[in-house]
C-alpha cells in the first residue's frame, strides 16, 4: 500500500513538474498583456461610479453602411478602429484618443504617420479591445462593416458608430464618410481633389515616357502572392493609368502562386514589400528568380508595407504616389 | 516457401516500379507545362532555361521529399502500431508530431523569424524531447513500458503539446498564416539543401527499421512469450522509440506533420502482405512513398491554378479509413 502511494507520487511529482513549466511558459508569453489589462479594469470600475458625463449638445446625422446616425456635431474623443480612418483623421487635423495596432497589442503605430504620440492603444485591427474602448469614454467611433460587424451592437453601446463598407479599395469613399462624421466636408473633398491633381500631373509626366508594367508583389514564407486590381495600391495604380503585367490584371485582391509560375512576377519593375522577415530573401535567393526579366535589368524595388498594404488612407495613398513618381518619373 | 518469397518480392518489385511511375509523373505534372524531352535534357544537357530550372529546382527536390517523408511517416506509424500493439497508433498518437510542431512555434517565437530552417532544426530537438519524455512517462511505477502506459502518455503529451501550439499561435499572431500553412504539412518551397541535410537522418531510420522486422513479430506476441523467447522487450521498445524519434522527427521537419499517411499506410500494407513485420516494414515504406507522391500531384490539382498543402489531401483520404478501420477492429487487434 504504502509503495504504491510512493509510487503514485512518484509519478505524479513528473506531472506537477511538466505542469510547472507549462504555466510558466504561458505566463512569461502573456504576463505585459494581463497587467495592463488589470489596470484597464480598475481604472474603468472608478469611471464607472462617476458616470459617464458625456455633454450632450447639438447632433448631425451622418448616413453609414448600416443606416442614419446621430453623431455630434464636434466630435471630440474619436476612437478608430482600423488605420485607414487614423490616417485620414490625422491628415485631417484631428488627433483620435484611441487606435488599434496593425497586428498585435501594444505595436507602434505605422511610422509614415505623424502625430500619433498620446493616442491610447485599443488592441489590434482584428481584435480591438471593448473595455479599452469603453474605458476612454468616446463620442465617436469609427469602424468598417467587414471587419467589425460582429461588435457592431457592442460598439453602439459604447458612443455613436460610423462604420464604412470595406477598407482597401473603396478609400476615397471613406475618406469622404470619416470627413463627415467629423464634420469636415470640405476639408475631405480639398484631399481628393488635390489627389486627382497628383493623379494627372503623374499620367501627363508617363505620357511622354515608354510604357512600364508595374509588377506588385508579396512574397511570404509559403507562397507569393501577387497584388491584383482590387487592392488599396491597385487602385492608385489604375487611376495613374499605370500597366500591369498580364497575370496581374484580373479583378480580385491578390492570387497565390508557387515557385513555378514565377513568369507571373514578371514586369518592367517588380515592386515588393513583406512582413514576414525572410521571405523576399527567400526568393530571390532561389535559382528561378533570376531568370525574371525585370530581375536580369536589375529594375526591383522594396516598397514600405505599412502604406503600401496597410495604411489604407489618404497619407498612405500620397506617399504611394511619392514612389510612383520616384520610380517612374525621375 | 520459396514460391511465397517469389510472391512477395514480385508484389514489392511492381510497387516499386509504380513508385517510380509516380515519381515521374511529379516531375511531369504541375500547373507549369514540363514536357518529356525537357527532363530528360535537365539531367543530361542541362542549360539553365526556366523549365528546366523548374525540374531541378522546384519538381525534382519535391518528388524525392515525398518518397521519403513518405516513406519515414508511414514507417514510424508502422513501428508505433507495433510498439503499442495498437491498431489506431500514428505518429500523432505519440505526441512527437505536436512536439516537433511546439518546438518551431517557440522557436520563431522567440526568435522572430518563420524560415523552413529554423523549423527543420527545432522539430528534430523538439520530436527528441517528446520521445524521451513519452519514455520517461511510461518507465515509470511497476510493469514499465507497456503498451497501454506509452499510449497513455503519448497521447496526453500529444494534447498537451497540442494545446500549447495553439496557446501560443494566439499571442503571436504575425507568424499565425505561415505556421498554419506548416502545420497542415505541405512539400512545396522546400530547397535541395534542406533535404539533404534532413535525409541522412530518415535514411538511418529507414535502415534499421528494415532490420527490426523479426522483433517486431516477437513483440506483436503475448508479452509472456516473447520473453519466453529470449526477446529483451525493454531494449526492443528503446530501439523502436529511437527510430520513431529519428523518422518521425526528420519528416516533420522537411514537410511538417503531415497526417494519415502513419496510420493508414500499414493497413494497407498488411491486407497485401499479411502480419510478417519482416515484409511489412519493407511493403510499407513502398507504399508510404508511393500514397504520399499521388497526394502530392492531387494536391495541385484539386483547386485550379492553385495548390493546397498536401496534408490536407492525405488527411480528405485519411479520415474515412480511419472510421471504417475503428469500426471493423475496434481499435484493437
Amino acid at each position: 500500500m504504502e509503495a504504491k502511494r510512493n509510487k503514485i507520487r512518484h509519478l505524479s511529482w513528473l506531472y506537477v513538474i511538466i505542469a510547472a513549466m507549462v504555466m510558466s511558459l504561458i505566463v512569461g508569453c502573456s504576463n505585459s498583456d494581463s497587467v495592463t489589462k488589470n489596470v484597464v479594469a480598475q481604472s474603468e470600475k472608478t469611471n464607472n461610479n462617476k458616470k459617464s458625463s458625456a455633454i450632450k449638445g447639438d447632433t448631425r446625422t451622418v448616413k453609414d453602411a448600416y443606416g442614419e446616425v446621430e453623431v455630434p456635431t464636434q466630435a471630440s474623443r474619436i476612437v478608430v478602429l482600423d488605420i485607414g480612418a487614423l490616417d485620414n483623421l490625422l491628415e485631417m487635423g484631428i488627433t483620435p484618443v484611441g487606435a488599434p495596432s496593425i497586428l498585435k497589442i501594444g505595436d507602434p503605430y505605422p511610422a509614415y504617420l505623424k502625430g500619433t504620440k498620446g493616442i491610447e492603444n485599443i488592441g489590434s485591427v482584428n481584435e480591438p479591445n471593448l473595455e479599452r474602448i469603453h474605458a476612454l469614454k468616446p463620442d465617436l467611433i469609427l469602424g468598417n462593416k467587414d471587419t467589425h460587424d460582429a461588435i457592431h451592437v457592442q460598439l453602439k453601446q459604447i458612443a455613436p458608430t460610423v462604420f464604412v463598407e470595406t477598407l482597401g479599395v473603396t478609400w476615397k469613399e471613406n475618406l469622404q464618410l470619416h470627413a463627415e462624421a467629423v464634420n469636415k466636408q470640405n476639408q475631405g473633398t480639398q484631399l481628393l481633389r488635390t489627389y486627382q491633381d497628383r493623379i494627372d500631373k503623374l499620367k501627363s509626366g508617363l505620357a511622354g515616357k515608354k510604357a512600364k508594367q508595374i509588377s506588385l508583389i508579396r512574397p511570404r514564407e509559403d507562397k507569393i502572392q501577387v497584388y491584383l486590381k482590387e487592392t488599396f495600391a491597385g487602385t492608385v495604380m489604375n487611376d495613374a493609368g499605370i500597366a500591369r503585367p498580364a497575370s496581374q490584371q484580373g479583378d480580385g485582391f491578390s492570387k497565390d502562386i508557387t515557385e513555378e509560375q514565377i513568369t507571373d512576377l514578371d514586369g518592367d519593375l517588380i515592386l515588393w514589400f513583406n512582413r514576414e522577415p525572410d521571405a523576399f530573401d527567400k526568393l530571390s535567393n532561389r535559382p528561378l528568380w533570376s531568370t525574371l526579366q525585370a530581375v536580369q535589368q536589375h529594375a526591383v524595388q522594396p516598397v514600405d508595407w505599412e502604406y503600401w498594404m496597410s495604411g489604407l488612407g489618404i497619407q498612405a495613398v500620397n506617399k504611394i504616389i511619392d514612389d510612383l513618381n520616384r520610380f517612374l518619373i525621375h | 516457401m520459396n514460391s511465397k518469397w517469389g510472391h512477395k518480392l514480385t508484389g514489392l518489385a511492381i510497387l516499386l516500379s509504380l513508385t517510380l511511375l509516380m515519381f515521374f509523373f511529379s516531375i511531369l505534372f504541375g500547373i507549369a507545362q514540363i514536357s518529356w524531352e525537357s527532363i530528360s535534357k535537365a539531367i543530361y544537357s542541362f542549360d539553365g532555361s526556366r523549365e528546366q530550372l523548374i525540374i531541378r529546382t522546384v519538381r525534382f527536390p519535391r518528388a524525392m521529399i515525398a518518397v521519403f517523408v513518405g516513406s519515414s511517416m508511414a514507417v514510424a506509424g508502422c513501428m508505433m502500431q507495433a510498439l503499442t500493439r495498437n491498431a489506431l497508433a500514428g505518429p500523432e498518437l505519440f505526441g512527437i508530431n505536436y512536439g516537433a510542431a511546439l518546438t518551431s512555434v517557440i522557436a520563431s517565437f522567440i526568435l522572430g523569424t518563420t524560415s523552413l530552417q529554423l523549423f527543420a532544426g527545432s522539430s528534430i530537438i523538439g520530436a527528441a524531447v517528446a520521445g524521451s519524455l513519452v519514455f520517461l512517462l511510461s518507465s515509470t511505477g511497476r510493469q514499465p513500458l507497456t503498451s497501454m502506459k506509452l499510449v497513455l502518455a503519448g497521447s496526453t503529451l500529444n494534447l498537451l503539446f497540442a494545446s500549447l501550439t495553439q496557446g501560443i499561435l494566439i499571442l503571436h499572431e504575425q507568424s499565425l498564416d505561415t505556421l498554419r500553412f506548416w502545420l497542415a504539412g505541405s512539400l512545396t518551397g522546400r530547397s535541395m539543401d534542406l533535404f539533404f541535410q534532413i535525409m541522412p537522418i530518415l535514411l538511418i531510420g529507414l535502415i534499421c527499421s528494415l532490420l527490426m522486422g523479426r522483433q517486431l513479430n516477437i513483440m506483436n506476441l503475448e508479452k509472456e512469450v516473447a520473453q519466453g523467447l529470449g526477446q529483451q522487450l525493454r531494449g526492443t521498445r528503446i530501439v523502436c522509440i529511437l527510430i520513431i524519434v529519428l523518422l518521425t522527427g526528420g519528416a516533420v521537419a522537411l514537410a511538417g506533420p503531415i497526417g494519415f499517411i502513419g496510420l493508414a499506410v500499414p493497413h494497407i500494407a498488411r491486407l497485401l502482405i499479411g502480419n510478417n513485420y519482416v515484409w511489412i516494414v519493407p511493403y510499407t515504406a513502398v507504399l508510404g512513398a508511393l500514397l504520399l507522391l499521388i497526394a502530392d500531384i492531387g494536391a495541385r490539382f484539386v483547386l485550379p491554378h492553385q495548390e493546397v498543402p498536401v496534408g490536407i489531401v492525405t488527411a480528405f483520404f485519411g479520415a474515412p479509413f480511419l472510421m471504417v478501420l475503428a469500426q471493423r477492429k475496434g481499435g484493437m487487434k
